[in-house]
């Protein structure tokens, strides 16, 4: 320290800013809230991972990888031939299949396992049984079944009693024979029995899911080339990170809405830091005539922000946690309705998250105060610049920063829509367009000032406009992080806006039909019970119908959806091609030809025109592409095939869902009375007319972007914040002019309004300039970011909204943020100020 | 100890020019106490910013210690300030977030001084200002006068060669202005420093070897 810099020019630093604790406050606000939010998502992300990872890796055990089939389940003959063969590597067979129950929402997913060969892979879930039955009563009881306690609160079923599961609509009763603990089992909804008795439960009588194998290096090699056509060798590992991005959308959701708060807080750092300058220059010009350099001066304010920084980062931390909370929960809930069942986890203190999120205190600190500590060394020994003259000179500087400001907005839009890259560079063009648009700010504050002073104002609203452009230096930032909050909130907003009408766009095209038929649950891809098609389709209030299957195939070591379907002429209106050949798509599409999702001909670099090679049963086959649609169903992306086309090649004449059209007049409720009218004597079909479904479809939607929504109301808190203390900050800075001022005869309630107007005007042009600034960002996160993460193209949505809520916030946070300095400085008695020089 | 030579300075440009002094020569010698009068506006504050380096002249040379002070750069200037000039201004310019110790201290402690030997010089200067038991005060608690008298303990704690007062007693009463400056005479005489002290009072000239007097850009013996 002492190489740094003089113990005591540190010590006169720090006890600066402990006598300004409003301007320490603005600084630690900034700080604890980047930091606080940043660490939050980053435990929340990692609590509901880990339930996700834990779920998935419990399931895989100690399996290296994995034998599946390249068009479905293995058969049973593989695991014989392989287990039967010399030198043959530890081995277990897998069932795994969803199942539905009738006490619990969602599905459960159901385990089943071979206990004999489990030694070598879930030594965790074998020895459950162990605990409160007995291998014989395991093996011998075809109804026995392991399950964790939550899940049987929730069925409302105890040790030994007996429940129903259902699968492909097929009832099938089971004992709770063993009870786990939550941490065993981190996925509530995981059902765990016997290979035999998941055999009885799927009807899978000489197929498993996959066989998992713990393998060496040679033996890798080795297995590879014993298996036969229709099963492939895959490692697990690529499976768990195949499971892990599932949540990727989610995630960069997430950490763009945290880095923003980061940003807003970096504004108020950057405010509170030079503005402890700018008060300081005085005192800045007495050190430096005493022989302190400017390099000293530079270490000075840089060492004091590392304290701060310091300190806000530890109470940031635990803000954050506690925080992670609340967000964990969130979490949790959005990924047990968007993809698997997971409880919110406990929070996981990594290393890593703690460095990323101090690293970002600290370092963002430091940035953010480098500019200040450079205009500080910059000070002239004994300055006796006065307040006019700075503020003339920052006016001066004004024009040039926003040349800077404009020049990097235009740039990162650049950077963000031209440059080719991927999501990072978007961000990066997003962000610098956020600090292009801070920098013009100020300026923009300067021109409302003589565009206002133009007009015909009178008394206190004349003087309180003037007053905003003799403040600049001081007013210029807070405006700005409040600009940056408003604009994040209109940019989120409108790319949120954008998404909900492109997806509810999309489904009221894509549903079409008046009535949607499936096995039991439409989320299961379970085929329909033999003859019920063709039941359904001999219905005489049936018009038309389109029929479908669902099937997952491996593209590029990635999950993608197959449906084959046989669509009917109101079905196929529904695609809306964003490319395809001079052929009609759906004439390739009825020649063989696949319609392949926008996410995944864009993960995959496919257009219309070029093939497509997909695994089936007789090895790979290239299809035609026929068209690319757009789809939000999926950003992992699904491809349609002819139905036709796809029984003669995979050998499925299984149908999982059928879509019912009713006839041209007649009501969608006759025709659901007719068709239930049929199947009343049968509890495994499940009728879902359109409407259901989109409501469905935009309840998920709307419970995916809620945590959008909390970290967008924080970042404005976080600028709100920022606004209260610079106002608070220049009014304890101006309280011998409102001292001169109420001697010349102003009333209390006149310097209250002074100040009121004087906030509402910095509120109204930072909500203003985030108007274009928000649009702009909008632009940039459905065009680049959405685009570049999961594939999808939507048009901008114009909705005057989030402009309106925009507009509002930013003038209801300044006027609230003006209350108090308002309140203080006309309470204030201007004798002692008047009396001091 | 000190030798200005030939040295002009101006501020402004064009018509609006104004010229404070065009070659002007000063010299002190060692352990001198010259007092510089001179109306508001003659210049004075300008010299004594020139002289330490604060301000560049437009003309001229200038010399303290022997060494030319403009020929440095302006780390080198505030480094060369910072161990051989002591500055006593007229509103004090005390660090207020330091005690009166500390702000002594601070001289001391940026040329490296070892801590003891820190302690030991402040006591010491402390006493000879007539404020012991005060050390752990913070300047705004403190009268005018102790405040300058900080500032004249704090423009000695380093033992510079040349001293600047500018308007030392300027904000202070008759009485207490007298003793102030009585005492800083002195305390320089003791040390062998050289005084430069731009005054417009002749009460504080009194104290002085030498009065001169700035007068349309000339030094003038009073």
């Amino acid at each position: 320290m002492r190489a740094l810099l003089s113990p005591l020019l540190l010590r006169a630093g720090l006890r600066y800013q402990t006598r300004h604790p409003w301007q320490l406050l603005l600084a630690l606000v900034g700080i604890v809230m980047g930091v606080a939010v940043v660490l939050a998502v980053d435990l929340a992300n990692d609590a509901a991972k880990a339930s996700f990872r834990l779920s998935a890796a419990q399931i895989s055990g100690d399996a290296t990888h994995r034998v599946v089939g390249t068009a479905g389940r293995v058969p049973d003959r593989v695991y014989r031939d392989l287990f039967t063969r010399a030198e043959a590597p530890p081995m277990a067979p897998v069932i795994e299949a969803k199942v539905r129950t009738d006490g619990q929402e969602g599905p459960m997913r159901l385990l089943g396992l071979d206990v004999f060969a489990e030694g070598a892979f879930r030594d965790q879930l074998a020895s459950v049984v162990n605990e409160t039955t007995t291998l014989a009563d395991w093996l011998s009881d075809p109804e026995a079944a392991a399950i964790s306690r939550a899940a049987a609160a929730r069925l409302g079923v105890g040790l030994n009693d007996r429940f129903v599961v259902r699968f492909e609509g097929r009832p099938y009763t089971l004992r709770v024979a063993v009870l786990t603990d939550e941490d065993r089992l981190s996925s509530r909804d995981l059902l765990i029995t016997d290979i035999a008795t998941a055999k009885a439960l799927t009807g899978w009588s000489d197929e498993v899911s996959h066989i998992d194998l713990a393998l060496t290096a040679e033996e890798t090699d080795r297995i590879s080339r014993q298996l036969g056509p229709g099963v492939r060798l895959v490692a697990v590992d690529d499976q768990l990170q195949n499971t892990a991005g599932l949540s990727s959308a989610f995630e960069l959701n997430l950490t763009a809405m945290s880095l923003l708060a980061l940003l807003v807080g970096l504004f108020l750092i950057f405010n509170a830091i030079s503005f402890s300058i700018v008060q300081r220059r005085r005192l800045l010009g007495r050190l430096r005539a005493l022989g302190v350099t400017r390099r000293e001066i530079g270490r000075l304010v840089l060492l004091e922000a590392v304290v701060i920084a310091i300190v806000g980062s530890l109470i940031g931390t635990a803000l954050g946690a506690w925080l992670a909370q609340g967000l964990t929960r969130i979490v949790a809930a959005t990924i047990s309705t968007l993809y698997y069942d997971v409880a919110a986890g406990a929070l996981i203190w990594q290393p890593l998250t703690l460095i990323k999120a101090w690293t970002l205190g600290i370092g963002g600190t430091l940035l953010a105060a480098w500019l200040p500590a450079r205009q500080a060394a910059r000070t002239p020994p004994l300055t006796t610049l006065s307040r006019a003259a700075l503020e003339t000179s920052v006016r001066r500087r004004l024009p040039l920063i926003a040349a800077l400001g404009g020049l990097l907005l235009g740039t990162g839009l650049i950077v963000a829509l031209r440059l080719p890259g991927g999501v990072i560079t978007g961000f990066v063009g997003l962000f610098m367009l956020l600090v292009g648009a801070a920098m013009l700010t100020p300026f923009t504050l300067h021109l409302a000032h003589r565009l206002l002073r133009r007009l015909p104002l009178k008394g206190m609203v004349r003087m309180a406009v003037r007053d905003i452009d003799r403040h600049l230096s001081r007013l210029g930032t807070a405006a700005a992080a409040l600009m940056v909050a408003l604009a994040a909130s209109v940019g989120v907003a409108v790319m949120v806006e954008s998404m909900r009408g492109a997806v509810s766009d999309w489904l009221d095209a894509l549903l079409t039909a008046d009535i949607y038929v499936a096995a039991d649950a439409f989320v299961d891809n379970a085929p329909l019970p033999d003859g019920v098609l063709e039941q359904l389709v001999s219905v005489s209030a049936v018009a038309r119908h389109s029929s479908y299957r669902d099937r997952d195939l491996q593209i590029g070591g990635r999950r993608v959806r197959l449906v084959a379907a046989e669509l009917a002429p109101q079905s196929r209106v529904g695609f809306e091609f964003v490319d395809r050949t001079d052929v009609d798509p759906w004439e390739g599409f009825d020649h063989g030809g696949v319609i392949v999702s926008e996410p995944l001909s864009r993960r995959l670099g496919i257009t219309a025109g070029d093939s497509l090679s997909l695994d089936t049963p007789d090895g790979p086959l290239a299809f035609p592409v026929s068209g690319i649609y757009r789809d939000f169903a999926s950003e992992h992306g699904r491809l349609f095939i002819d139905r036709g086309r796809f029984r003669q090649i995979w050998a499925d004449d299984t149908v999982d869902s059928v879509a019912l059209f009713a006839r041209p007049g007649d009501d969608a409720s006759d025709l659901l009375d007719a068709v239930t009218g049929l199947f009343a004597d049968r509890d495994d079909l499940a009728y879902t007319a359109a409407r259901e479904i989109y409501a469905e479809s935009m309840r998920i939607f709307e419970r995916t972007f809620r945590i959008t929504d909390v970290l967008r109301w924080l970042s404005i808190l976080v600028a709100f914040i920022g606004v209260f203390s610079a106002l608070m900050a220049l009014q304890l800075e101006r309280r011998k002019e409102y001292a001169v001022l109420r001697a010349l005869g102003l009333t209390r309630s006149q310097v209250s309004t002074l100040i009121v107007i004087e906030s509402l005007t910095l509120g109204a042009v930072a909500a203003l300039l985030a108007m274009p600034v928000g649009l702009a960002m909008a632009w940039v996160l459905t065009a680049a970011i959405q685009l570049r993460a999961f594939g999808w193209t939507m048009p901008l949505s114009f909705v005057t909204e989030p402009y309106v809520v925009a507009a509002l916030t930013g003038t209801c946070a300044a006027l609230l943020a003006s209350l108090l300095p308002a309140w203080r400085s006309a309470g204030q008695n201007p004798a002692p100020q008047l009396r001091e020089d | 100890m000190l030798t200005v030579e030939s040295v002009s300075k101006g501020y402004g440009e064009g018509p609006k020019r104004q010229q404070l002094f065009q070659g002007l020569g000063l010299s002190v010698g060692g352990g001198e106490v010259v007092a510089l009068l001179g109306a508001s506006g003659s210049g004075k504050t300008t010299l004594l910013n020139l002289i330490s380096g604060i301000d560049e002249p437009d003309a001229g040379r200038i010399q303290v210690d022997g060494r030319d002070v403009h020929a440095l750069g302006e780390p080198a200037r505030t480094l060369f300030r910072r161990h051989r000039i002591g500055f006593v201004f007229q509103f004090f310019n005390l660090i207020p977030t330091l005690t009166v110790g500390e702000n002594v201290a601070l001289p001391l402690e940026l040329t490296g001084a070892a801590p003891p030997d820190v302690g030991r010089r402040v006591d010491e200067l402390l006493s000879s200002v007539g404020l012991t038991g005060m050390a752990d005060r913070y300047p705004e608690t403190l009268s005018g006068g102790e405040q300058q008298r900080t500032a004249v303990a704090r423009a000695l704690a380093h033992r510079p060669k040349l001293l600047l007062a500018d308007e030392p007693t300027g904000n202070l009463d008759e009485a207490t202005g007298e003793a102030v400056i009585t005492l800083l005479g002195g305390l320089a005489r003791d040390q062998g420093a050289s005084l430069l002290v731009v005054t417009h009072s002749d009460r504080v000239a009194r104290v002085a070897d030498r009065v001169l007097r700035l007068d349309r850009g000339h030094l003038l013996t009073a």
